[in-house]
């Protein structure tokens, strides 16, 4: 189906171009070249490239084709003549030739290259950070010097971004900190693999904070009625815990047990509804450390559970449960996914390229202004030099070297 | 008194200084000046002299040796064991010489100072003058033969320049002058070769050129120095250092070494290549030396020099080519007597050509009409007496000789001197008067033709007694001086024959008793034609007496004349043997010379000499008697079909010059001009360098630069230019100006990028 | 995500296609415009391939690199049409056999 659409919409795409080039109208030619546009909109959809589509519509096909039919017009150039004496006769056929061995050249490089199709599709590793250090409350975290989340606070997670594979050294730093004179507060390492998603838990106090690489499955569940929940152990006090449905300590409610402090579980899948979560310490006397009543687990989504401890001011200790979504990542090309990559990695780029913009912009204000007075008077004598003018550069002392008049 | 011995240095120092002064100050000086200089430089080394005879005498006439101050290392090379220091030994037989060279000397510088007055060079004349008694005294006063060389040359230098002294005279007369210098110089230089051979031949032979190192004592004769080695050496032989000295090691002189090889016979000497006996190494050696002394002391062949040195200063003819420098050769001799004992062959060479030299000499002289060269040619005959006594192994003998001929030949010398002045002082003033005369017009007045000459007996009576003093000595009439050493010479000779069978004894004796003949002969005639009969010329009528600068020597010689031979009067001789000593002058010498051994006294061949000599005189005065005198017109040998062969012949002086022209040097200057001319210019510059190597090197270069430089490497180096200017040409059509063809290009260069990156799946596809 | 149905290679030769199409249209046509055209023709060819790229391995670092380019075709365009705009006014011609300085 998708082959059949991408054959007859190729089609269209060729042709329209090959009468754009043939046509010996302007505008028609311009025309052409937005039906061509609309093509690779189309196949940009087709290649889950959903924003692009559209942008590829709006710039292109809206804005740039636009500003070529107006200079058509404006110069009036839509009717274009065939030459009545062609200055390169040798053009066309040396062209087509080329073309056509550029052609083979690329198609043998297709053929070529082996380019297995059915490969996964999604390779990078996705990560995010969260902050459950006790007393830390702005953290900035550092992969191998490059930064991946700043200013976070305590139960603050951030986004999930895409990441390179690779083996990285993970540093949480104080919010402000400058990594590369400052020790950090804690480092860890880790080796990022394609399909995965790792929440990087900070946990522990200000003195002693701990980093704890959480897996999570961004994958989702079957079933409706259950989410996927990945659990971190951050209560410093307690070295094992057990994780409750409910307040007892029965078998069958354990979500999760023999949590280590500074361990993450694997993700689980939970039922979803109106609970409470308990958390029972392990050992020989289990204790029901805390209740969190009332919690809603809504379900298909995933969630990442961390259990901690805050100091208060008045020198008491609470329990705290954090519960943060792993939201589903945005679609691939979609406009949330491509805004999260650009400003997440490519800022700068983007700075760059908006200031190419600006200078074009002036630049096309610069060059189409009209000069008046006497600039323009010496521009159009230039045009037209007198024959003084043309006695400096001669035959002699330059070959075959003069300004046209 | 053994304080004296290091005074000798002054002997030589003095007229060094003397030389100096007058060298540098005698333009300031004037000529009273200089000739106080110069005349009291002399007179001090004389006195010096007697000083050491004196010193001498009070040390038992034991030799000593005196370093020269700044000097004892003189020549010094320590890796080759060379060691000569400037040593002046004072023994008897140096000492006899110096006193002779001095007290001759002094008399003569005296005599110089009234001959030179008026030359414009006179300081001049008296620097060397004294530079001759510099040199001369060093070689009379060394200790090594290294300084009798220097001397040796020394003296040839002042022989030179004093020859040559009036080189720039007027009318080409100068020109003689330097040619004569040249020739002596020449002519000396020859025997000067085989001195030096000799010498190196000694050194290497061995090892030293001392004649006796310090604490020798020369072995005499008879001395059985292989058993006793300490009585030989100096008596201080008290520690084992000294005892070193022993003959077979150590440093001991030539003589001594000589004498005690030979003593050992069978000794070698090693060449390197080829060795040869002691004997013979002596042989070649006395050889060698002989030729220095037929140089110069002017023995046959290279006598030719001395009459052609007549050309200077009559002075100078008397101190070097009469008194002291022509008797180096004999010193030399003498000195090495211990080697000319040991070479028999040599003594008889030495002996043929001494009595040959006397007698050709005397032949010649009889032919002459030069007054100067007659006694020139008189000087050779009596050095050839000279030399014949060495060799006949009377060395005594021949110093006697030595010393008695100095005495009256340089009278005889100065008289001549004295009468020549006479003559050019009449001649120069009574000039006028001579307008008519046949010898002013035709030629130019010879002062020293004796036919200028004529009755001068009464003109310059001093002259004419002293010069007859010392005909006599020279003629050899008893009591006069000649007489005694001449006799003694003749004495020797023969017993070499008849106590030897020595054949040259025998040749020695015939030839020279011929040329005493001769001797007797020829000075007559000379005084005859000088002195006796009447004035010839208008110049010698008005020929006065000279001034008492050079009548005193005059005298002083003729005392010396005759009372001169009484020094060594031989054993036997009545009355006067008593009186002043017998064999004085031996006896002095013996402890210098080992050879040397008195002759006893012979009374029938003293008067058969005695009676050849007044014979001979007679025969002179027949031959020149009044009326020839008188009437001179041409010399009567001349004239006299008997004898005018032999009269052109000896006048010739027996065609030596031209012969040495003839077959030395003629061929000599063609061979010289061939070389320069043929084979350094035309052969050498012009052919092989110009042609060949220069014409090689000019067609290597043409090659270089024609074909080679411009042809390839110019054109391969334009031929880069051209093409990269061919090439931009076309290059340029490239730059159109038309985006179209430029883009076309940069597809082109896109699908060649392409290409190379493909380039591996290229190579798949077609299985290559 | 599936594995794409259509086959990563064809897009890549549709943009190839396109490509040359482009390739050609600047070589052959003398108006300026119209090769304008054609370089954006070339341009959004380019953007093809990066997408269906993109897609293959599920980067989106393609559709970053598309974005970018657009971006900048944009402002190219403006600024050759502003270019030649200001040309015409000298020349009064847009045939870019024309627009040299050389004197033929």
């Amino acid at each position: 189906m998708e082959l059949t659409l991408f054959i007859i919409v190729g089609a269209i795409a060729v042709l329209s171009a090959v009468l754009m080039l043939i046509s010996q109208n302007a505008v028609h030619s311009a025309l052409f070249l937005v039906l061509n546009f609309a093509c690779i909109a189309f196949f940009f959809l087709m290649l889950s490239a959903a924003f692009l589509a559209m942008v590829q519509i709006v710039v292109y096909a809206g804005a740039i084709m636009v500003l070529f039919l107006f200079v058509i017009m404006l110069l009036g150039a839509e009717r274009l003549y065939p030459e009545q004496h062609p200055r390169f006769p040798w053009m066309v056929p040396a062209a087509v030739i080329l073309a056509m061995v550029f052609l083979v050249a690329v198609s043998l490089a297709i053929i070529q290259g082996e380019v297995d199709i059915t490969e996964r599709a999604v390779a990078q590793p996705y990560i995010r950070v969260v902050n459950a250090v006790d007393q830390l409350e702005a953290a900035d975290v550092y992969l191998d010097g490059e930064r991946s989340a700043s200013d976070l606070g305590y139960g603050e997670a951030s986004e999930f971004t895409i990441w390179d594979r690779g083996r990285y050294d993970v540093a949480v730093y104080e919010s402000g900190a400058d990594p590369d004179t400052e020790a950090p507060l804690t480092t860890s390492k880790v080796d990022l693999n394609r399909g995965e998603a790792i929440s990087f838990t900070a946990v522990g106090t200000r003195a002693d904070p701990q980093l704890v690489i959480a897996n999570e499955d961004l994958s989702g569940t079957d079933r409706s009625d259950a989410l996927r929940v990945t659990v971190v152990n951050g209560m410093r006090s307690v070295q094992m815990i057990d994780v409750v449905r409910g307040t007892d300590a029965d078998e069958s409610a354990v979500l999760i047990d023999d949590l280590a402090y500074g361990a993450a579980s694997n993700p689980t899948t939970v039922d979803s509804g109106l609970t409470d979560l308990s958390v029972f310490s392990e050992g020989v006397r289990r204790d029901r450390l805390v209740t969190f009543e009332d919690r809603e687990l809504a379900p298909e989504q995933g969630q990442l559970w961390v259990f901690s401890t805050r100091y208060q001011a008045d020198n008491s200790f609470e329990d705290v449960f954090l519960a943060l979504e792993t939201n589903e990542l945005p679609a691939f090309g979609s406009p949330a996914a491509v805004g999260l990559t650009l400003f997440a990695r490519y800022v700068l780029p983007m700075e760059m390229v908006a200031l190419v913009l600006l200078v074009a912009m002036i630049g096309t204000l610069i060059l189409t202004k009209d000069m008046v007075g006497t600039r323009r008077v010496v521009r159009r004598r230039l045009a037209n030099p007198p024959a003084e003018l043309q006695a400096p550069v001669t035959p002699e002392t330059a070959s075959h070297t003069t300004i046209e008049g | 008194m053994e304080n004296y011995f290091n005074l000798v240095p002054l002997i030589v120092i003095l007229p060094a200084a003397g030389l100096l002064i007058n060298l540098f100050a005698g333009k300031y000086l004037g000529e009273k000046g200089v000739s106080i200089v110069a005349v009291g430089a002399s007179v001090s080394a004389f006195l010096v002299s007697v000083l050491l005879w004196i010193a001498l005498v009070d040390a038992d006439y034991e030799a000593a040796l005196v370093n020269m101050p700044l000097l004892d290392s003189w020549i010094r090379i320590p890796s080759a064991g060379v060691e000569i220091p400037w040593q002046f030994r004072v023994d008897t037989l140096s000492v006899t010489m110096m006193l002779v060279v001095t007290g001759v000397g002094s008399l003569i510088h005296l005599y110089s100072v009234g001959y030179m007055h008026g030359d414009e060079r006179y300081p001049r004349f008296f620097v060397y003058l004294n530079l001759f008694l510099v040199f001369m005294l060093t070689l009379v006063g060394g200790n090594n033969f290294l300084m009798i060389f220097v001397g040796w040359e020394g003296v040839g230098l002042c022989s030179f320049l004093l020859i040559g002294f009036w080189f720039d005279k007027a009318k080409g007369e100068g020109w003689k002058n330097s040619n004569a210098a040249r020739k002596a110089f020449i002519a000396n230089r020859v025997g000067d070769f085989g001195l030096v051979v000799g010498v190196l031949l000694t050194f290497w032979t061995f090892g030293t050129l001392d004649f006796y190192k310090a604490g020798e004592a020369p072995i005499h004769a008879g001395d059985h120095a292989a058993e006793e080695t300490a009585p030989v050496f100096a008596p201080e032989v008290e520690t084992e250092a000294d005892a070193e000295h022993a003959p077979a090691s150590g440093p001991i002189g030539v003589f001594n070494q000589a004498h005690l090889w030979l003593e050992e016979g069978d000794h070698q000497v090693n060449f390197g290549l080829f060795s040869m006996s002691l004997e013979a190494t002596i042989t070649i050696i006395t050889l060698l030396f002989l030729l220095g002394a037929t140089g110069k002391s002017a023995q046959i062949p290279l006598f030719v020099w001395l009459p052609d040195a007549m050309a200077g200063p009559t002075p100078v003819s008397a101190l070097i080519h009469a008194a002291t420098m022509v008797t180096a050769g004999v010193y030399m001799m003498v000195r090495s007597n211990v080697l000319f004992h040991a070479a028999d062959a040599t003594s008889f060479v030495v002996t043929v050509i001494g009595a040959t030299t006397a007698l050709m000499a005397g032949f010649i002289a009889m032919g002459q009409w030069d007054i100067k060269k007659v006694l020139a040619y008189s000087t050779v005959s009596q050095l050839g007496f000279m030399v014949a006594a060495v060799g006949v192994g009377a060395y005594a003998a021949a110093i006697f000789h030595l010393a008695t001929h100095a005495f009256f030949k340089a009278l005889l010398f100065l008289g001549s001197g004295s009468v020549i002045h006479g003559v050019e002082h009449g001649h120069h003033h009574h000039e006028p008067h001579e307008s008519g005369g046949e010898h002013h017009r035709d030629e130019p007045f010879d002062p020293q033709d004796i036919r200028n000459m004529g009755g001068l007996r009464h003109r310059m009576p001093i002259t004419y007694w002293t010069y007859l003093s010392g005909m006599l000595a020279l003629a050899g009439v008893i009591p006069f001086a000649g007489f005694w050493s001449k006799d003694e010479i003749l004495l020797d000779s023969l017993k070499l024959g008849t106590e030897q069978g020595r054949l040259d004894g025998y040749f020695g004796f015939v030839l020279l008793l011929v040329a005493a003949g001769f001797t007797a002969f020829y000075m007559t005639r000379q005084v005859a034609l000088v002195f006796w009969g009447e004035p010839r010329t208008e110049a010698a009528a008005h020929a006065s007496e000279s001034g008492p600068t050079m009548t005193i020597p005059l005298i002083v010689l003729a005392v010396l004349s005759l009372v001169g031979g009484f020094m060594n009067i031989p054993d036997g001789f009545p009355v006067l043997g008593s009186l002043f000593g017998v064999h004085e002058l031996t006896s002095w010498l013996e402890h210098s010379v080992v050879y040397a051994h008195a002759g006893a006294f012979n009374f029938l061949l003293a008067t058969i000499a005695v009676l050849i000599a007044l014979a001979a005189i007679y025969a002179a005065r027949l031959v020149y008697n009044d009326r020839v005198l008188r009437t001179f017109r041409r010399d009567p040998l001349e004239t006299d079909p008997r004898t005018s062969r032999a009269f052109a012949l000896a006048n010739a002086n027996l065609y030596w010059d031209e012969m040495y022209d003839r077959y030395f040097i003629r061929p000599y200057r063609a061979s010289a001009y061939w070389l320069a001319e043929r084979l350094d210019w035309s052969f050498w510059h012009d052919f092989v360098h110009e042609r060949v190597i220069y014409g090689t090197f000019q067609a290597l270069t043409g090659l270089f630069t024609g074909p080679v430089d411009r042809g390839i490497i110019d054109r391969a180096f334009n031929s880069i230019g051209t093409g990269i200017r061919a090439a931009a040409g076309r290059l340029r059509t490239i730059q159109t100006g038309y985006v179209r063809v430029y883009a076309l290009s940069v597809l082109f260069g896109t699908l060649l990028v392409m290409f190379i990156i493909l380039f591996p799946v290229l190579r798949d596809l077609l299985g290559m | 995500m599936q594995p794409p149905e259509v086959a990563t290679e064809l897009f890549v030769l549709l943009s190839a296609i396109l490509f040359i199409l482009g390739t050609l249209g600047v070589l052959l046509r003398r108006n300026a415009i119209l090769v304008f055209m054609s370089i954006e023709l070339m341009l959004n060819a380019a953007n093809l391939a990066l997408a269906a790229f993109a897609r293959q391995w599920g980067n989106l670092d393609g559709q970053i690199l598309i974005f970018f380019v657009m971006t900048i075709a944009a402002a190219e365009v403006a600024v050759g049409l502003a270019l030649i705009v200001a040309i015409f006014r000298t020349k009064k011609s847009i045939n870019i056999d024309e627009l040299h300085l050389f004197r033929h």
